[in-house]
């Protein structure tokens, strides 16, 4: 019975066009499971479990609050410093300089509140992804996307086990949860208002060097000319979860279809379509043990599975490892390494660390080395 | 099968249902989708920009040939051609950095055969002349136009959007530039100064000429009564005597190699008709002297036409290498005289 549903949308899902090469654009992206890898579709039980898998929901007996949560993201400049030693002026030598070299700028909000199995949460999220590519004839990749909406989920569980029974101001994955079995199935909807841009334009090309000459002082009618577009869109998530759970160690099982179908944008300005939110499915498990002033988990995703990328790209590997106050992360995903920390003091949670992920087609074809901070302040969680 | 022990621990440790969720998650696993053509040219794309970045010509193109000719995807096409002019030495940095000052330098168009990589042609099926060639007609013939048609920017246009069409053209631009560089280089064997006849040839024209008569000033307005009269005229370098001799891999005179003549013609013509519109829309002054080339050379076409009537058809219009090839196989006066009034005053 409860395995209808997920059958249903995979088969759905198996309908849907996969999408265009490069980066995988999730919607959001949690922080934390960026640097474990993005192996997170069976540990999201944070303030970004909308984004992951609704289903996630299922271990909510509580009520929990993040009011003020915000990441930015950037480029790993540190990893590449020479590139910038005696920068040129001139446009040819600049050229020469950035080719190749990915410039990332994200920065992001997601404030929310669950209560129980049911989660809400906001989102605003502004993302610019340039990378100047191709040594003989340059062109430049722009993909701009600027996201406010809201998504709302919620979760039915049968059975009782990983479920947080305890309050702790600590640290969220120290609480103690429920002995035994469960499992939950989460459905989430959203609004999605998005503005973007994206594009391949020849450096030296008319389209970019006319708009530039016709557009010079107009910097709207610039980026409108190059195909910028806004647009609204309701997009469908569906999540699954099994959880075996003695209380302290806990096996999870976890799959979700984010955005069943993709989810398209009807255009309110602009000439060019606004960028689809693409699909994704994904599964994990992970493995998680508590020791009350240690604990640890282990997990393991793969994801996108429906993008027809190969399996070494879907893989993602995460670990943590917890003590009071301070967490390390680490993670290895579509090939590449990355870590972390995260300090909680109270009602101040601060994480930063490093990532990559693919742009490219393939395996390791080009890496975007990055790196995030993030701030939450005053994230309470009661006992209902 | 499991092995005994492994059977049992799973049967001992998982209820029936976890034993179906695994049986689900390894379905979602092996469930991956397979892509459509377009999506695997969308791939190719991208990888091919990847490798290009690093220049590495060869995996490009074989990356972006596997996945079918795609004549009517303009980023298919730039990147497929990127490919090919990687091959034929071709970059648009250097053109921009180390070529664009010596058009004009010296003019009309000697100061072409001084770009970084005219001098690497050295024989007329010089392979990155080849190469270049090949990007050069991937372009030139964009939206499947045969290639015995002209492939005039109209047609291209009806084929692409505005901007599509401006971006094929702007890259046709640059190819056909360093590729005529080349052209008159080798066969204007052209020194390091761009002066013509200045090389390690003894020749001292493009090609032989046969002392053609021109059509009747009474009726046509020409100047010149014949190619002699023309050559004394001071306007072609060099290349001023009726017994001064030719490239010999353009033949010589009754026996032209009409192929490798009508390279040269198809490069100008192609040239000449697209840059005007590409220029028009660059900021700056990098191309004031390509842009004062426009009039001198529809100037010289005219003198074509009005000293050899019928040239308009047969060159001066053409923009196909097979076409020229076939409207000019039997009789080579249009080639000559379209030789002498563009190619030996553009470089003189």
């Amino acid at each position: 019975m409860i395995f209808r549903l997920p059958v249903l949308t995979i088969l759905f899902a198996f309908f849907a066009t996969i999408a265009s090469a490069g980066e995988n654009r999730y919607l959001v992206r949690s922080p934390r499971a960026l640097l474990m890898g993005d192996a997170y579709t069976s540990k999201a039980y944070d303030d970004y479990t909308l984004f992951y898998n609704p289903a996630t929901l299922g271990r909510g007996s509580l009520v929990e609050l993040y009011p003020i949560n915000v990441d930015v993201g950037v480029t790993n400049v540190l990893d590449d410093m020479d590139r910038f030693d005696n920068f040129p002026k001139d446009p040819v030598p600049i050229a020469d300089r950035i080719m190749g070299y990915p410039v990332y700028l994200h920065a992001g909000a997601t404030p929310g509140i669950k209560f129980g199995s049911f989660g809400f949460s906001m989102f605003a999220n502004n993302s610019t992804s340039l990378v100047l590519r191709n040594a003989i004839y340059p062109q430049i990749d722009i993909d701009y996307r600027y996201d406010r909406g809201f998504v709302a989920g919620y979760a039915y569980s049968w059975g009782q086990g990983g479920k947080f029974e305890k309050f702790n101001p600590f640290d969220k994955s120290k609480k103690k949860t429920t002995a035994g079995r469960r499992t939950s199935v989460g459905l989430s909807v959203k609004s999605i208002d998005r503005e973007g841009l994206k594009g391949s334009f020849s450096l030296f090309g008319t389209t970019l060097l006319n708009e530039i000459n016709n557009n010079s002082s107009d910097v709207g009618a610039l980026r409108r000319a190059l195909g910028f577009s806004k647009g609204r869109g309701w997009g469908v998530d569906f999540g699954a979860e099994h959880i075996i759970s003695n209380g302290k160690d806990e096996l999870a099982f976890a799959a979700s279809v984010l955005d069943i179908g993709g989810t398209n944008f009807k255009k309110t300005e602009g000439t060019a379509p606004v960028p689809e939110q693409d699909m994704f499915m994904n599964a994990g498990v992970s493995w998680r043990q508590d020791f009350t002033l240690l604990d640890y988990s282990l997990s393991l995703d793969l994801h996108p599975m429906n993008r027809g990328l190969p399996l070494s790209r879907q893989l993602r590997v995460g670990a943590e490892i917890g003590l009071p106050i301070v967490r390390a992360l680490a993670g290895f995903g579509e090939g590449y390494i990355s870590y972390g920390l995260m300090v909680n003091v109270w009602v101040v949670k601060v994480m930063a660390g490093f990532y990559s992920t693919e742009l490219g087609t393939e395996f390791k074809e080009e890496q975007g080395k990055r790196a995030v901070i993030y701030l939450s302040l005053l994230d309470f969680t009661f006992d209902i | 099968m499991l092995p005994w022990n492994l059977r049992k621990i799973v049967h001992h440790f998982f209820s029936t249902q976890e034993k179906l969720w695994v049986l689900f998650l390894i379905f979602l696993v092996s469930a991956g989708c397979g892509k459509s053509t377009d999506e695997k040219r969308d791939d190719a794309i991208l990888s091919a920009n990847i490798l290009l970045t690093k220049q590495q010509c060869d995996a490009a193109i074989s990356l972006l040939e596997g996945v079918g000719r795609d004549v009517n995807n303009v980023n298919y096409l730039k990147a497929l051609a990127s490919g090919y002019a990687c091959k034929g030495g071709f970059n648009v940095l250097r053109f921009y950095q180390d070529d664009l000052p010596f058009i004009g330098n010296p003019g009309p168009m000697g100061g072409f055969s001084r770009f970084g990589s005219s001098a690497s042609m050295t024989t007329p099926s010089n392979s990155a002349y080849n190469n270049l060639q090949t990007a050069i007609n991937l372009l030139l013939y964009a939206g499947g136009i045969p290639t015995d048609e002209d492939p005039t920017p109209s047609r291209r246009a009806n084929n692409f959007t505005f901007n599509e069409a401006g971006e094929l053209n702007a890259m046709l631009m640059y190819t056909i530039l360093v590729q005529l560089g080349r052209y008159i280089k080798f066969y204007g064997d052209t020194n390091a100064s761009g002066v013509k006849a200045g090389g390690a040839l003894t020749s001292e024209c493009f090609t032989d000429y046969q002392n053609l008569d021109f059509a009747p000033a009474s009726t046509s307005g020409s100047q010149y009564d014949n190619i002699v009269d023309f050559l004394g005229a001071g306007l072609t370098g060099s290349c001023n005597l009726h017994t001064d001799v030719g490239h010999p891999d353009l033949g010589t005179e009754g026996n032209y190699n009409i192929a490798r003549m009508c390279q040269g013609v198809i490069l100008m013509n192609n040239l000449l008709a697209i840059f005007p519109s590409v220029i028009a829309g660059i900021a700056g002054s990098n191309f004031a002297n390509l842009s004062s080339l426009e009039s001198t050379l529809n100037t010289a076409k005219a003198s074509v036409e009005t000293h050899t009537p019928g040239s308009a058809a047969a060159v001066n219009s053409v923009y196909s290498q097979t076409r020229c090839e076939t409207l000019n196989a039997s009789n080579d006066d249009f080639l000559q005289t379209y030789f002498l009034f563009i190619m030996e005053t553009m470089v003189q």
